[in-house]
């Protein structure tokens, strides 16, 4: 019955949401069929359209899985925008300062690990704070997304930027430190593979080992796991490094895969869409896909919308943010209460 | 006073008046137990909303009295999906500030597309004592929750849900009625407090300008203990030490401009590592409450 | 007021019926017993008069008008008051503040009120001491004072004598005495007989949601009545088991703690040592302290034949994670040492492993439920199987056991009493700690009492039942 549900509610929690926009599109006098029609085809009518929709999944998959992990840990990570920023500093200064040189099998390695650790020690400030300090996370993850835009700004326009100076950008990328892309797919890089592979991994680690019980306790009953023996305090920390080194990685695949260089406004609010995703997907590991593709085509299908229909972009966050709302107002697994 | 220190006075003043009226609003919905991190949203919306009316009516207390009202307006969707639907606040204040973001840029490209050149909102200019009425208003704020908290049955009711919602209601409190209006109190205030940025700190809106202020009132209400003297306190230690910010980036420090502008967000992660785990929160604070089994 | 009637009430939390078609009828100026035993639908039964409760059938009249009780608000307003098992005030108020909850009028008029009802009942507490402090006895008071403040005719306790020491349940009997003189109607909900008969005039008696009987106490014998409440004859109370001199496999020295002022205690293999005590003399912190959630200030706990075994007073908050499914509850403890027992292979669950296991658990201790089910769907009785089996399946040396009967019924809570007897008699070292004299009694070799955080020594020879109470007050 509740594996029905599983399915069920998320769908629910679409449908509701685009029906509801629809009639708000409707009383402003649009043509909803035709928005959502140009949406879906903006989305994924021609081959560009896909791929830039299956590159914008990868890094909401990864963020994603790393916000599932964390909310089962019973951990408010919103976080994840600036751990992903991190993830993109940290690459883009192995491979244009501090590795520039080495070759692509040590390079690419380098930077992808270099990514995800920068991602979970920033994600490590906020497990410090909280278990040492009693620091909400809630607050401080989301007063680090704003530390770690400054820092990608600073680095920009201060050490890291390009030897032109022209703009506030690092320089490229050379081309040992590019991820190649995937044959027959356009523009799609290698690091879809991980994105693909990651969430089977997490969901073993959840589900089926003696850490993801544990952590999933906790996640669910802090006191009940406290009496079994379980740290808490533990867990916490394990699920926050765990969800900003996924983040980060996002991060590194973005700079190295797509963009080639490091520059502010490089992720556009994947770390906030990341948690929509997370809670679509009712924080199972193995939903994080379907439910970030569906957010990467609202994403690259809401260009199309607004030339072909008229309808704004605004439309999207505005299905996004009822879909969340949708989301939490169904029974998620969540600390018990 | 030499102009120096008045300059750094007033202009304390006016960075603190925004973060004091939110963190007002968010004393009275955290006393009731409602944890609102969308506060930040509410305060945008609210910024937008009264920079939209300001431009075209050209009056403050219009702009104002619409900024409030969206603020209560977001709350009022933020607490049908938490109170009604028992869902988790603080996912719901997140999906809050992500809708009031997307919603205020693409309306404000919408509305005020570059074309039509810099429109500005009106001004509200100084009052009694040459205050400007905002910081008045965030005085008879502080004065009034304060009083209302402690010393009248509303505060009494609202105190008890925030402990034990549970215990409130076996009394025959309503309990969530009284989450209601603290929640709508708080939004109001918000909108309030996103009014003063485009009335008095500015006079244009620009998308994302509130800038993690709500979150930063959230962690004054923390760092505050709850009361309410204390917490205006916190804002203006805050509003100072932007005014400093803002005076060393003037004096051209050598200090990069992007380091700097990171001080606020920087100063309320120590202030939270220094007293967060000091502050006895609400009992109840964040529990979803069911009045029938 | 003068009658309330309660007719054919039905109410099911999810899969469990809780009531089917009970019946209440009261009249003014009388003390009616509810007697049932656990889980026979009482407290359901009096939650739905006041309100806090929505019954899926049934009726309810005040003097022969039906009436709608949707909230507690509604309750009050009709006169009626429920004193909860456990306090339900709000620990952070004052103690006037609680009284002030709720009532009407401006706040200095609440207070002046609070203030004169404190003085007319006798009750000498600080007003503007925050109720948190308060001892058990002393909440309870508050808590009946509360609702004869806001006028209740009716006043409901729920289980009130569950948490008093003897002679505190004496003041109580005497206090409920003069509100039936004044014309009051008291509803006292009890699963023991012997209180019922010597103050109550008349009792309706529960069984598995339905009511099997209304009539005066006066004439009625315990047997009777104990074969109503059960159906059948009730069990013999068991003897504690014999016990040879085994090694001593727990040791505590000098424990200091908040809440705990130097506990001694030796306990040895195949005894049951058990520590009777009123809630809130150091029970709890013990717990803590043997869970290694409580830091010492001082002393020692010294285990000498691990592992040690922690059966929670608190079954759904610190005992089980609800949330997830039986076989996953039974091998939390394992996943928090690293995942080393049987069912794991470096740290990877082992799936069928798992729910052999489990099975074999289930089926040892006989619970009702299937490995994967969700533990939160379990009856109370099972859950507390579950927490029984978790802590015993592994044959520990030393068990812990804090109030493992609490809430169950009788047939359940002769199984748990019988699986301790079992643990003991094959070697492990059990320490039951319970507020349930009885309990104490039946089963333990040795006895001692919880005191204000220390441990009093209780010799079987010279300390009959009424000695023991007074040692539980500290008066001996």
């Amino acid at each position: 019955m509740s594996r029905w549900r599983d399915g069920l509610e998320p769908l629910a929690a679409i449908a509701i949401a685009l029906a509801v926009v629809s009639l708000l599109l409707l009383a402003l006098g649009a043509d909803p069929l035709r928005a959502l029609g140009a949406l879906a085809s903006g989305a994924f009518g021609d081959r560009l359209a896909w791929t830039t929709t299956v590159l914008r999944m990868c890094p909401l998959a990864l963020v994603g899985l790393g916000v599932a992990v964390a909310f089962r840990c019973g951990v408010w990570n919103i976080g994840g925008e600036g751990q992903l920023y991190l993830g993109a500093l940290a690459a883009t200064a192995v491979a244009t300062r501090l590795a520039a040189d080495a070759p692509a099998i040590l390079l690419l390695p380098l930077l992808v690990i270099g990514g995800a650790t920068a991602g979970a020690l920033w994600a490590g400030i906020a497990a410090v704070l909280r278990v040492r300090r009693g620091v909400s996370e809630v607050l401080s993850t989301i007063l680090l997304n704003f530390v770690a835009l400054l820092l990608v700004a600073y680095a920009v326009h201060g050490p890291l930027q390009e030897v032109t100076h022209a703009y506030p950008q690092s320089g490229a990328f050379p081309d040992a430190a590019r991820l190649g892309f995937l044959p027959g797919a356009g523009r799609v890089h290698t690091g879809l593979v991980l994105a693909l592979l990651l969430p089977a991994a997490v969901w073993f680690g959840l589900f089926r080992t003696a850490a993801g019980l544990r952590l999933r306790a906790v996640g669910l009953a802090p006191e009940a796991a406290r009496y079994a023996g379980i740290r808490p305090e533990r867990e916490v920390v394990v699920a926050l490094l765990l969800s900003g080194g996924l983040a980060g990685l996002a991060g590194a695949l973005e700079v190295s895969g797509v963009t080639g260089r490091l520059f502010e406004n490089l992720s556009s609010g994947y770390g906030f869409t990341a948690i929509a995703v997370a809670l679509l997907a009712r924080l199972h590991p193995l939903g994080v896909l379907p439910a970030a593709l569906f957010f990467a085509a609202l994403s690259t299908g809401s260009g199309a919308m607004q030339r072909v229909a008229h309808v704004p972009s605004v439309t999207v966050q505005v299905i996004e943010a009822l879909v969340i709302f949708l989301s939490a107002s169904f029974a998620l697994p969540r600390r018990g209460d | 006073m030499d102009p120096g220190t008045l300059a750094l006075v007033l202009a304390t003043l006016r960075l603190a008046t925004p973060l004091a009226l939110a963190a007002m609003g968010e004393l009275v919905a955290e006393r009731a137990g409602i944890l609102n991190i969308g506060i930040e949203g509410m305060m945008l919306g609210g910024a937008f909303v009264a920079f939209a009316v300001g431009v075209s009516t050209g009056s403050v207390v219009l702009a104002t009295g619409a900024g409030v009202l969206a603020g209560a307006a977001l709350a009022a969707l933020f607490a049908a999906f938490v109170l009604v639907r028992r869902a988790d606040p603080i996912v719901c204040g997140a999906a809050l500030n992500l809708l009031a973001l997307g919603a205020t840029g693409t309306l404000y490209r919408l509305l005020f597309p570059p074309e039509l050149g810099q429109a500005g909102a009106p001004q509200a200019g100084g009052w009694l004592l040459g205050l400007n009425p905002f910081v008045l208003l965030a005085l008879a704020l502080m004065l009034g929750v304060g009083f209302v908290l402690a010393r009248t049955q509303v505060g009494l009711a609202v105190r008890a849900v925030g402990e034990r919602a549970e215990a409130a209601h076996a009394q025959g409190v309503r309990v969530l009625r009284v989450r209601w209006a603290s929640t709508l109190f708080g939004g109001a205030c918000a909108g309030l407090a996103g009014a003063t940025l485009v009335l008095w700190i500015s006079d244009t809106f620009v998308e994302g300008m509130t800038s993690g202020r709500g979150f930063i009132a959230l962690a004054l209400v923390l760092f505050g203990g709850y009361r309410p003297l204390r917490i205006a306190g916190g804002a203006l230690l805050f509003g100072l030490a932007s005014a400093v910010q803002f005076r060393l980036q003037a004096r051209g420090l050598q200090i990069p401009y992007n380091l700097l502008l990171m001080t606020p967000y920087l100063l309320t992660l120590i202030v939270l590592a220094l007293f967060a785990s000091r502050v006895r929160v609400p009992a109840d604070l964040a529990r979803p409450f069911s009045a029938r089994d | 007021m003068t009658r309330v009637v309660l007719r054919n009430v039905h109410k099911c939390f999810g899969a469990t019926l809780a009531l089917r078609g009970a019946d209440l009828e009261l009249e003014a100026g009388e003390i009616h017993a509810l007697l049932g035993e656990n889980g026979a639908g009482k407290s359901t039964l009096v939650r739905v008069l006041y309100g806090l409760v929505a019954p899926d059938r049934g009726e309810i009249r005040i003097d022969d008008e039906p009436v709608s009780i949707p909230s507690p608000r509604h309750a009050l307003a009709l006169g009626i008051g429920l004193v909860h098992q456990h306090f339900m005030g709000v620990p952070a108020l004052s103690v006037a503040e609680n009284l002030m909850l709720g009532a009407r009028g401006s706040l200095a008029r609440r207070r002046a009120a609070a203030l004169d009802l404190l003085e007319r009942y006798g009750l000498e507490l600080d007003p503007d001491r925050p109720a948190e402090r308060l001892a058990v006895g002393e909440a309870q008071r508050l808590e009946i004072v509360r609702a004869l403040g806001r006028g209740a005719r009716v006043l409901i306790l729920d289980e009130p004598t569950a948490v008093l020491a003897p002679s505190e349940v004496e003041l109580l009997l005497a206090w409920l005495v003069r509100l039936r003189e004044e014309g009051r109607t008291v509803v006292f909900i009890s699963h023991k007989l012997a209180e019922i008969s010597s103050l109550c005039d008349r009792v309706t008696v529960l069984r598995q949601g339905e009511s099997v009987f209304t009539r005066e106490v006066a004439g009625l014998d315990a047997r009777e009545l104990g074969r109503f409440m059960l159906g059948e004859d009730p069990p013999s109370p068991g003897r504690p088991p014999p016990v040879s001199e085994g090694a001593i496999a727990l040791r505590l020295e000098s424990l200091e703690s908040e809440g705990l002022a130097g506990i001694d205690l030796e306990l040895r293999s195949g005894e049951i040592y058990a520590l009777a005590g009123i809630d809130g003399n150091g029970q709890g912190q013990l717990e803590e302290v043997l869970a290694g959630v409580r830091e010492l200030h001082a002393g020692r706990v010294e285990l000498l034949r691990p592992p040690l075994a922690l059966l929670s007073g608190d079954r759904q908050r610190t005992g089980l994670v609800l949330d997830l499914p039986v076989e996953e509850n039974l091998i939390l403890n394992d996943a928090a040492r690293g995942g080393r027992a049987p069912v794991f292979q470096r740290g990877v669950i082992r799936r069928q492993a798992l729910r052999d296991s489990a099975s074999a658990t289930i089926r040892r201790f006989q619970i009702s439920a299937h490995p994967g089910l969700r533990a939160g769907v379990l009856s109370g009785g099972n859950q507390q199987k579950l927490c029984v089996a978790r802590a015993l399946r592994a044959g520990p040396g030393v068990l812990v056991a804090v109030n493992p009967t609490r809430g169950l019924d009788v047939a359940g809570t002769a199984a748990v009493r019988e699986e301790f007897r079992r643990a003991a008699a094959s070697g492990t070292a059990v320490l039951l700690v319970s507020t349930d004299l009885d309990e104490v009694l039946e089963l333990g070799n040795r006895i001692a009492v919880f005191f204000r955080g220390e441990l009093l020594p209780v010799d079987p020879a010279r300390h009959g039942r009424d000695e023991i109470g007074r040692l539980m007050l500290g008066a001996a």
